[in-house]
């Protein structure tokens, strides 16, 4: 039995996936925050009711699947940025959704399989040199029906009408969907905090309009999909993701912190993301915490494609310089910079001297610092063996 | 049975209200030992009788009449005369500070250890968030890990003290305690409940001279409510609400005189209660809590009775303060670490009348017919409130965040403190010009 494997499928798939050259107007969808991880939400939307914000990173929030006969994937995004207005108070016959709008990194789509997501990614196309977003603005609801209440948990069904914007195509999209609004509680507080909307829906969508069509003569028809299912989950809440909690971090470095990471992870740009964390690191060279999550971010953040080991030591050596090699945080990093670098005798050297320095220390500090020491002298071990 | 009242009822709240009846000489209507000498001010319920207060102000703010150096800490000021107390936090100590209100400098600092005492939550100070509290020559203190003093107030010397939770099971709640102190008759009393699950007495009363337990409560939860005084039917009452427990006790005794629950959702109050008289009661609490306007009346046996007459969910005001005026009332939802909303509630439907942005979480005061708001980026502000709306008339950053401490107003003289700075501001008509 022979297997085609996944690189002869993933080349068929994406032969279906090429650009169409029709132009058309892009929606009006507002732009991102300076952090990236919000976007502006403009003043007559935050007059019209209360804003809940998309929460990126939690779970799945999108998939697109497609299937035929010969084939089936299931591409997802967990970073979809934005935001739905909903009135403060419902009152009875009153619609539960005012207004709402949405962007999603063209490279934080993925099926998991590195080849797919590249040509997926790539020129021939979703293009996300040239058209890194794919966006969504509401235009309005039709259908609401109240579906129960319980507690006070208030649950709707509806059809979403907006227009989903792909490249340079637009699409008109009426989408059923489930809403749900849920109140903070204790119980939800593990999603974070801040009352909570979840919208749910699925629609077809035809691959030709928006613009990705099958190049004709390299289309096999039992493997070339012409109707992409999307599939919404969007778990929103009053709490903005770029909201700042932390007292020894000003609001102007929280968010360059996250448009660093965003443009690493959610835009996998690591031209311009580095060049904006060189220059984060110039403006913050005598801050050793924003030094510190610069570089521990730059070595752990899950998603990052492209890790700069020699930008985050830089960050994580001049932490411990302003610090005095003293604080066991930093010289976590520090250590987890060698570490990730093959560097495991300056890595055990100054996770050790982090363990020494833990006294005071955070408890989540101290279990790091304890439980990457042991990593460290095993690896360090087994080296010698 | 309810007895009546006497004639020493609520006396240590009346003296605290009853400021001192010297007046200024230059014709002034402007008190010239105007007081405030507990958390909330005179009755408790940041709401004031100071007049004069400029329109507005200077681009550049209000004019300061004096900034000072101090250490982290929540702990509000409190002014008696000249002198003004409060707390802060130095390395591993607690100190109380006593400044000349009218200069800034410090009359006298007392440390004391008050090393952490786990398990507590960091990420925010540890630092002291409970209010002085001054009662004739003593000034009462509670530090964030429960260290309880009376010191004499023109020296700072402990007269004596108590370790609250070594000795009480009192909780700090792993953030610190923050409830302040509340004086009745030769008495103060205190929140002193243990962690969740554990026994211990809710609140407990200490002879002021002495330090000596007075009364003990039946166990309530710890929590960092500050209790007010109420009377009601004739009887002066001690009201909290700590964890889901809305409670009036007999301030004499400590027994409870009524109590009722409320769902768990509520559980994390911080906010002080706001009684209504004649005999109804606002508590709002973040974390889901939102607002409930309760009733307190008599049975057909005599016995009282509470009714829960609104609940609203989406005014929560978690450690904040909020302003009556008239039947409406004024402050900050901050629906667990959601947008902050300025905004105003109807008491008498429980229905908001408006809600504005444009504030960080805040505290609010009312005096001379504005409210003055203090949110959490250290953003002051001067508007008027009504119930159609809110007009700010100026807005001028004077502080760093996080700035959760409530103002204190004294005359037209505005105290303010973030960890860093305390400051004394002319809210006068000077600040016009």
């Amino acid at each position: 039995m022979t297997h085609s494997g996944p690189s002869h499928t993933l080349i068929v798939v994406l032969a279906v996936l090429l650009t169409c050259a029709t132009a058309g107007a892009l929606s009006e969808v507002p732009p991102r925050s300076a952090g990236g991880q919000a976007l502006v939400i403009p003043e007559k939307h935050l007059e019209a009711g209360e804003v809940y914000h998309v929460t990126p990173g939690r779970g799945t929030q999108l998939m697109w699947h497609g299937e035929t006969p010969l084939m089936r994937m299931t591409t997802t995004c967990n970073r979809v940025v934005g935001y739905f207005v909903a009135p403060f108070d419902i009152e009875q016959g009153q619609t539960p959704l005012l207004a709402g709008a949405f962007r999603l990194p063209v490279a934080s789509l993925s099926a998991g399989i590195a080849q797919y997501d590249a040509q997926l990614h790539g020129p021939q196309a979703l293009n996300k040199a040239a058209y890194p977003e794919i966006t969504f603005r509401m235009t309005g609801v039709t259908d609401v029906e109240p579906t129960g209440e319980e507690s006070t948990r208030q649950s709707y069904t509806l059809e979403l009408v907006g227009e989903l914007a792909v490249k340079d195509k637009t699409v008109a999209l009426q989408i059923p969907m489930q809403l749900t609004f849920q109140p903070f509680t204790w119980g939800t507080m593990q999603l974070g905090m801040g009352d909570k909307l979840i919208l749910r829906g699925r629609c077809e969508v035809k691959l030709a309009d928006i613009g990705l069509v099958p190049q004709q003569g390299r289309s096999n028809p039992d493997m070339s999909f012409q109707v992409g299912e999307f599939d919404f989950y969007l778990l929103c809440s009053t709490m903005s993701p770029e909201r700042n909690l932390y007292p020894d971090i000003t609001h102007e470095q929280y968010r360059q912190q996250l448009r660093f990471v965003t443009l690493l992870r959610d835009f996998d740009d690591p031209e311009k993301g580095y060049e904006f964390g060189r220059t984060f690191m110039h403006e913050s060279w005598d801050d050793a915490k924003a030094l510190n999550r610069l570089a521990w971010a730059a070595l752990t953040e899950d998603g990052i494609k492209t890790r700069d080991l020699a930008f985050a030591l830089k960050a994580a050596q001049r932490a411990s310089e302003l610090t005095g090699s003293k604080d066991a945080d930093i010289l976590n990093t520090l250590a987890r910079a060698y570490y990730e670098r093959g560097e495991l005798d300056p890595a055990l050297k100054w996770q050790r001297q982090a363990a020494e320095h833990l006294e005071g220390a955070d408890p989540q500090v101290t279990g790091q610092v304890r439980s990457a020491l042991k990593r460290y002298e095993a690896r360090v071990k087994k080296s010698q063996e | 049975m309810p007895r009546r009242s006497s004639s020493t009822r609520l006396c240590v709240l009346r003296q605290l209200t009853l400021v001192s009846l010297a007046f200024m000489t230059g014709g002034s209507a402007a008190p010239a030992f105007a007081q405030w000498l507990q958390w909330g001010g005179p009755n408790r319920d940041f709401s004031c009788d100071s007049a004069g207060l400029a329109d507005k102000w200077p681009e550049g703010g209000p004019p300061t009449i004096w900034s000072s150096e101090i250490g982290p800490g929540h702990s509000s000021v409190v002014v008696d005369a000249d002198t003004l107390y409060t707390m802060c936090r130095r390395d591993e100590k607690d100190a109380v500070l006593a400044y000349n209100a009218k200069t800034g400098e410090l009359v006298w600092e007392k440390q004391y250890d008050a090393p952490i005492r786990e398990p507590v939550l960091r990420g925010f100070p540890l630092s002291p968030h409970s209010t002085p509290l001054v009662v004739g020559e003593r000034i009462f203190t509670v530090g964030g890990m429960t260290e309880f003093h009376c010191l004499n107030k023109k020296t700072g010397e402990i007269l004596w003290w108590h370790d609250l939770m070594r000795e009480l099971g009192t909780s700090h709640v792993r953030r610190g305690y923050g409830a302040s102190p509340i004086a009745y008759r030769d008495m103060v009393i205190l929140n002193t409940g243990p962690n969740r699950g554990q026994d211990g007495p809710g609140l407990t009363a200490f002879k002021q001279d002495t330090g000596e337990v007075v009364w003990k409560s039946e166990t309530f939860g710890g929590g960092y409510t500050s209790p007010i005084l109420a009377e009601f039917n004739g009887e002066d009452h001690l009201i909290v609400a700590l964890g889901a427990d809305r409670i009036g006790l007999d301030p004499s005794t400590g027994k409870t005189r009524w109590r009722t629950q409320v769902d768990f959702q509520s559980y994390g109050i911080m906010a002080t209660p706001l009684w209504i008289a004649p005999g109804k009661l606002l508590c709002t609490a973040g974390y889901g809590g939102g607002a409930r306007l309760f009733k307190i009346g008599l049975n057909d046996e005599g016995e009282y009775a509470v009714e829960e007459l609104w609940h609203y969910l989406k005014m929560q005001v978690t450690h904040g303060t909020v302003a009556r005026i008239g039947d409406v009332v004024y402050g900050c939802h901050e629906g667990s670490f959601g947008p902050a909303f300025l905004m105003a509630l109807d008491l008498k439907t429980g229905k908001p009348l408006w809600r504005k942005r444009g504030f960080a979480k805040a505290n609010v005061l009312h005096a001379d017919g504005r409210l003055i708001i203090l949110d959490e980026e250290g953003t002051l502000a001067l508007a008027t409130a009504t119930p159609e709306g809110l007009e700010v008339h100026s807005k001028v950053k004077v502080l760093e965040r996080l700035s959760w401490t409530a103002p204190t107003l004294v005359g037209t003289t505005l105290y303010l403190r973030d960890h860093h700075t305390i400051m004394a501001l002319d809210l006068g008509p000077t600040a016009n010009q």
